[in-house]
């Protein structure tokens, strides 16, 4: 860095000057009321994550102070940051087991922040076959099953991810390679970072609990019912562990029964480590459904890829599943499932409101509005970037 | 961190209240920055909690979710538990189990229906038997969250249940359950199942622990001398025939376990080859030592062989006359870490000995593929003076935590087959029920089930199968073991059996419910409850789910945040109008990423932060000074080419630096946000500082620019860009 000229005696000066600044500026801030200049500032901060140019401020007061504050909102949604930094930091902590928000952007991540930019039914991203890559030309790397350059060079290139053009849907199913049909492709589920965060090693369960995290707002310590059937618990779950069977009566079952029951949607679903890819097998059930069964040979044996959602009888049944059928074969089915339920939308709408408000509904007054944006959420076709508004709306100070 | 509704990121921050206006937060950034950051704030699940039941709760009747006590209706049992057992709940549980705790499920609710239904609902009470409640249990014997003496707040708690009982006039064996229900049976009513056959041949000592009391456990082989185990400290008996190790051994003689000096490694007679075969539930994993399961030893030090465990692995010592093989029975073949071949459940585990193949472990039918480090060679100097010893070392310092079910030794090396046949031959006391259904399907018809005691808690009901003299065709569905009158909640395996009959002897599943013991297998009376039997019914309607528990909220929470690293990276890049690929700032980002805050919750905000906030606005005002065409379109008319001294000479020309500077971070009009006339005295302040002693020799129009970056950099990173 040649044409830097401070020193570092002057950089230690200037730190001292920054933090004297701050002090000083304690004393003479401005009072906190907030007419539509401070309540647009601050929705184009909360959705764009940046702050507005002067005139995307003035038409955003404007537009709040005539009343039209979800049109403001859609202005600070038209922001490229958004997506590129918003958007993809409210991803990134799902796809990764760690919950980190410093991941790379990947197929998980572009084809989230995709869905929302092209106002799709959120209830897509569970479902659709559908994937989100870069518009050919538009960097180097062309999307590939075995590699994440593709999104690395679209994040390190800055591609404007707001732009149809540059970041554009395709099908799963048409994607070179693919080892997905149409009726098998499932949102994110079925996404190569999916893949290697919940589908490596284990037992596929994982895939499940972060689903649950992440689109129904519940770990598995929230789903516990323990009164739900076991037919589905596999071998590979011991029945008495360390000699007291009461811990499986009362623990291990409460997860296992219904958690086992819906990841045998994922029976044909396998991270190849050594290729760096997902591997769809139709028909033939992988080896890590099938692992240690003589730790209990009465156990359930994988045999396809059926799912059956044993919670919609119970406590859980208050999540209002409302899906036709409550059971069937593969991730797409399963996907619809938890798609079309009651806690979905709750559950998105409330982790947008605290993305959007920096809190989590913490009154009375938050929680009805959660439930209003809900519905809301569902009459709009399922459309996030109307939830984002609404929250923005909420959240912009009075 | 889960992200449940009532997950902990609801619970009060610490000391702080809600913030409407910037100026306090722009404070508490300040603070921060200056290393009195709030901490971090925790949060997420306890790893101990969860809900716990039994059987013999309270019945649950169809179209009843609560159930009922003895004839009481749901209304008097509420009223009776919520003066009873719920102000103990509330006093005591709360944290985790009202509702917005990491625990379910929520039997401290504050509203008593809400947590009657989830203590009836999960079976956490046995009126009939309140010693036999979870309730109790979990404070007794798992010491679950006691909140002064476990033994004393059980007593508390089963006196509560007493209490509510006698409140309901509870009458101690529940009722019957109507409906489709079975003829019943009790354990002396089944006939014992022998199982698969086992290979039997080659035993020199087998002990299958069916005596159930006593402090000899004996050697039934019939192989002379018998070498019968004499049980000493603590060890018990399993109901299910096995020994239950603590602290404890069973020790043969010394002179009786010469037989396996003699049978095996006696120079002129002995096989030179043995195999030791084990039904094994280790208690846990974290016992190491190697913590001794079977031995043939003498101290620590000297052992002919031991089985023992360390950690997730088996161990297995092998005396022999190779000299890089020690007395004792070392270097081990041990099963790797990484395969965590032993676990605490139920095994079978054999080891073997040849003169081919050396030791080989076995678990679960399967060879662990783990290879013997030393060749095999032969046995002459066991030394036949050592005692056969289970659960512990001789000297009684290597214990053993678990239960053995069965153990054999041979005096050979058992082949794959034979030890996979002894496998699947299972192990412990197997009964046959049959259930008459006749009443529902006709005479000489019934179902028929292999009964056996999984372990202290539990019954296993395996591989239901319909019996009848004649080809029917009749449809049974939703079958479930009823114990005592009343159905387990939990552990029911055959709920969603919907089968057509159509041949005499038709498997209905082939698995295994597990049916929680009542009052134990001397007086515990089974019997089979059908939704679908035949040409009858009793459809079964689901109970409508309980209401969900109200939202707790805790105090208020700070309204605004801090803005993450990529957000701050975009908002410098936005304000300056540099390019954030700009070698300066993309190399800068690129090391300072994982200093920046990862989120944007105030609290969370530490100095280090700030101090990474402060290095990037360096590098963005750096290269917005340095560039010509940047700094000539912000600050139009600022002599960025003139001494310090000239520069910053007036306030003419500072205002030509600092408004475009305080109008573009902080915006325009913007009542929350310092304005111009607040900021300025600042930056005067640090303009003073910066070219005090200069002369226009001394500070040419670099130190123009260097203060310039100051000025931008200030307030590039102050709270009035970092928060929103």
């Amino acid at each position: 860095m040649s044409r830097r000229t401070f020193s570092i005696g002057n950089l230690g000066r200037v730190r001292g000057a920054v933090l004297t600044l701050l002090g000083a500026v304690c004393l003479v801030a401005a009072p906190g009321w907030a007419g539509p200049r401070e309540q647009a500032k601050r929705m184009h901060d909360r959705l764009a994550g940046v702050p507005p140019t002067a005139g995307v401020l003035d038409a955003m007061a404007g537009l709040i102070g005539s009343g039209d504050a979800l049109g403001a909102a859609d202005l600070a949604l038209a922001n490229r940051a958004f997506y590129t930094t918003s958007l993809k930091n409210f991803f990134t902590p799902w796809t990764n087991q760690e919950q980190s928000v410093f991941a790379e952007l990947n197929d998980y991540t572009a084809t989230a922040i995709g869905i929302v930019r092209d106002d799709r039914p959120w209830t897509d991203v569970l479902s659709a076959d559908v994937v989100y890559v870069g518009a050919p030309g538009v960097v180097s790397a062309p999307y590939s099953h075995t590699s994440n350059e593709h999104y690395r060079q679209l994040e390190q290139q800055r591609v404007d991810l707001s732009d149809p053009a540059l970041l554009v849907p395709v099908p799963q199913s048409t994607l070179p390679g693919s080892q997905l049909s149409e009726d098998a492709a499932a949102g994110v589920i079925t996404t190569r970072a999916a893949g290697e965060a919940f589908f490596s090693a284990g037992t596929n369960r994982r895939m499940f609990r972060f689903l649950s995290m992440n689109f129904l707002c519940r770990d598995m310590e929230q789903l516990k019912d323990i009164s739900r059937p076991v037919d589905r618990i596999r071998q590979d779950v011991s029945r008495s562990p360390g000699g007291d069977s009461s811990i499986f009566q009362n623990h291990c079952t409460g997860c296992h029964s219904g958690m086992d029951a819906v990841a045998g949607a994922f029976a044909y679903f396998e991270w190849d480590s050594d290729q760096g890819r997902v591997i769809h097998t139709p028909g033939l059930v992988q080896p890590k459904h099938l692992i240690n069964a003589n730790t209990f040979p009465f156990g359930y044996v994988t045999v396809d890829n059926r799912w059956d959602n044993y919670w919609r009888t119970g406590p859980n049944a208050n999540l209002g599943w409302r899906r036709a059928e409550a059971g069937g074969f593969g991730a797409k089915g399963l996907g619809e499932e938890l798609a079309m339920s009651r806690a979905f939308s709750v559950c998105q709408v409330e982790q947008v409101f605290e993305h959007v408000c920096f809190r989590p509904p913490n009154s009375p007054e938050d929680a009805a509005e959660i439930e209003r944006i809900a519905d809301v959420f569902e009459a709009q076709g399922y459309s996030l970037r109307r939830v984002f508004a609404e929250s923005a709306v909420h959240c912009m100070g009075s | 961190m889960a992200k449940g509704t009532n997950s902990s990121s609801h619970r009060s921050p610490r000391g702080q209240r809600a913030h409407g206006r910037l100026g306090p937060v722009l404070c508490l950034v300040a603070f921060a920055a200056l290393g009195t950051a709030c901490g971090d704030y925790g949060g997420g699940s306890s790893s101990n909690l969860g809900g716990v039941v039994t059987s013999g709760g309270l019945p649950n009747t169809p179209g009843d979710p609560g159930g009922t006590g003895g004839g009481a209706t749901t209304e008097e049992n509420i009223t009776a538990f919520s003066q009873t057992v719920h102000p103990i709940l509330r006093d005591n549980c709360v944290d985790c189990h009202a509702g917005s705790g990491p625990g379910t499920p929520h039997i401290a609710n504050a509203d008593a229906a809400v947590a009657y239904a989830a203590v009836v609902d999960n079976q956490k009470v046995n009126l009939g038997n309140p010693e036999q409640s979870r309730l109790v249990r979990r404070l007794v014997a798992d010491f679950h969250h006691c909140w002064s003496n476990c033994v004393m707040d059980g007593a508390q708690m089963q006196a509560a249940i007493q209490a509510w009982a006698d409140m309901v006039d509870f009458g101690g064996g529940g009722t019957t359950v109507a409906g489709i229900v079975s003829n019943s049976l009790g354990f002396s009513d089944g006939f014992e199942d022998e199982g698969q056959e086992r290979y039997r041949d080659n035993v020199i000592a087998l002990y299958e622990f069916k005596e159930g009391e006593g402090t000899v456990a004996a050697d039934t082989s019939g192989v002379d001398p018998a070498m019968d185990l004499a049980l000493e400290g603590s060890v018990e008996w399993m109901s299910n025939y096995g020994l239950s190790f603590e602290e404890g051994r069973a020790m043969a003689s010394r002179e009786s376990s010469r037989k396996l000096f003699d049978r095996i490694a006696e120079p002129n007679g002995g096989s030179q080859q043995f195999s030791v075969e084990a039904w094994v539930i280790p208690g846990n994993v974290d016992q190491e030592g190697p913590a001794r399961i079977i031995s043939y030893s003498r101290g620590t030090g000297q052992r002919n062989f031991h089985l023992g465990q360390v950690l997730y692995n088996y161990n297995f010592r092998n005396r022999t006359i190779l000299p890089e093989v020690d007395d004792n029975g070392r270097p081990a073949l041990q099963t790797p870490d990484a395969e965590q071949d032993l676990q605490a459940t139920q095994q079978h585990v054999v080891v073997t000995y040849d003169q081919y193949r050396g030791r080989r472990i076995y678990v679960n039918g399967r060879w662990t593929d783990d290879e013997d480090p030393v060749p095999a060679s032969r046995l002459w100097n066991w030394d036949p003076e050592f005692n056969f010893v289970l659960g512990n070392e001789t000297s009684s310092n290597r214990p053993w935590e678990g239960r053995v079910q069965l153990v054999v030794v041979y005096d050979v090396a058992l082949t794959d087959a034979q030890i996979t046949q002894n496998f699947n031959a299972g192990v412990g006391k197997r009964l046959v029920f049959r259930f008459d259904v006749s009443q529902w399907t006709g005479p000489g018809t019934f179902i028929e089930f292999v009964v056996s005691e999984l372990d202290e808690y539990s019954y296993l009901f395996c591989t239901p199968t319909f019996i009848s003299p004649g080809v029917t065709n009749l449809r049974l569905s939703n079958m479930r073991i009823v114990v005592n009158g009343q159905i387990p909640v939990s552990g029911q395996a055959f709920v969603n059996v919907d089968a057509q009959i159509t041949s005499t002897r038709q498997e209905l599943s082939p698995q295994c419910s597990v049916i929680p013991k009542d009052a134990g297998p001397d007086s515990d009376v089974f019997a089979l409850d059908f939704e679908y039997l035949g040409e009858f019914e009793n459809p079964i309607v689901p109970p409508p789910p309980g209401p969900l528990p109200p939202r707790e909220f805790g105090e208020a929470l700070p309204t605004e945040g801090v803005r993450s690293f990529e957000r701050v990276n975009e908002t410098m890049a936005i304000l300056t109008g540099v390019d954030p690929n700009a070698s300066g700032p993309q190399a800068a980002f690129a090391e300072l990423t994982q200093q920046l805050p990862g989120g944007v919750d105030l609290r969370a905000f530490s100095s280090s932060q700030q101090v990474a906030i402060s290095k990037l606005s360096l590098e963005y005002c750096d290269t917005l000074i340095e560039t010509p065409a940047l700094r000539g379109a912000l600050f139009p008319g600022f002599p960025f080419d003139q001494p310090a001294t000239v520069a910053y000479g007036t306030p003419a020309s500072r205002d030509l630096l600092i408004d475009p500077l305080v109008d573009r971070m902080s915006g325009v009009n913007v009542a929350n946000q310092p304005s111009r006339a607040e900021v300025r005295p600042i930056l005067d302040g640090l303009i003073d500082e910066l070219i005090l002693g200069c002369d226009a020799a001394t500070c040419g129009a670099d130190r123009t620019r260097t203060v310039g970056k100051a000025v931008c950099s200030a307030l590039l990173s102050s709270a009035a860009v970092s928060m929103h």
